[in-house]
């Protein structure tokens, strides 16, 4: 979900991937490069993210991945059903009603 | 650092994520060629002196083999352990029966041994018939 949701702002590389993680979350969430790629794939073969390599350099190459339509919605569902696990979660703790959340 | 330095740095860093994943053919080349591309982006961002600098961005060798092992789809798994059953009893069952036609051959060849000739000669066996001879003693 996070990776789609840094997919959904702007095309993005390995590299922009992991400085994203770790820049956004201040440093509280790191991504290996080597662990993304496994992931990357999968969003690839089920169609929500494609890749297109571009030159880099003179004689380099980058593949930078973009998120499709079908990822679009993909991410949507995703964000809802942790909007919706979340405020459970808040629930149980008591640290948020349904209100609070409506507020925000 | 030398671009000679980081290639064998790269190269044995790479070698040694190849040496633990566990995936196929297809999927291993796609991944190296990635991760090499990765490191040598890398480089242009932080400086590089040992694999442990590489293995501070991108995990360590056995980390990647542990994320390698966790995605691991079962189901394919499954299947393709299936296949080489299926291969393995095929084969099993070419062999049985190469090795039953080879006995039956060997046996046959001692119950019923052939005839060897020992030599050949310009005499004529006795009780030997001709056929379309012009020789009246023996059409007779």
């Amino acid at each position: 979900m996070l990776i789609l949701h840094l997919l959904s702002e702007q095309e993005l590389y390995g590299y922009q991937i992991t400085q994203a993680f770790d820049e956004r979350s201040n440093g509280t969430y790191t991504m290996l490069e080597g662990s993304l790629y496994l992931i990357l794939y999968r969003l690839e073969d089920n169609g929500y993210i494609t890749s297109e390599v571009k030159l880099a350099g003179k004689r380099r190459t980058r593949k930078y991945y973009t998120i499709s339509e079908t990822g679009m919605e993909y991410y949507r569902q995703l964000l809802a059903d942790y909007d919706e696990i979340t405020l459970g979660i808040s629930k149980i703790l008591g640290r948020q009603t349904e209100t609070n959340t409506n507020d925000k | 650092m030398t671009n000679k330095e980081l290639n064998k740095i790269t190269n044995k860093y790479i070698g040694e994520v190849k040496s633990l994943i566990i995936c196929d053919w297809k999927t291993r080349k796609k991944f190296v060629g990635d991760l090499k591309n990765s490191i040598f982006d890398y480089v242009d961002y932080a400086e590089v002196k040992s694999i442990d600098d590489i293995s501070k961005q991108f995990g360590t060798p056995q980390d990647i083999a542990r994320s390698f092992f966790d995605s691991v789809d079962i189901k394919k798994v499954k299947k393709r352990m299936n296949i080489s059953k299926t291969i393995a009893i095929g084969i099993t069952a070419a062999l049985i029966i190469w090795a039953a036609g080879i006995t039956a051959i060997v046996v046959d060849d001692i119950v019923h041994p052939g005839y060897i000739v020992d030599e050949i000669t310009d005499e004529i066996p006795e009780g030997s018939v001709f056929y379309g001879s012009t020789d009246d003693e023996v059409t007779k």
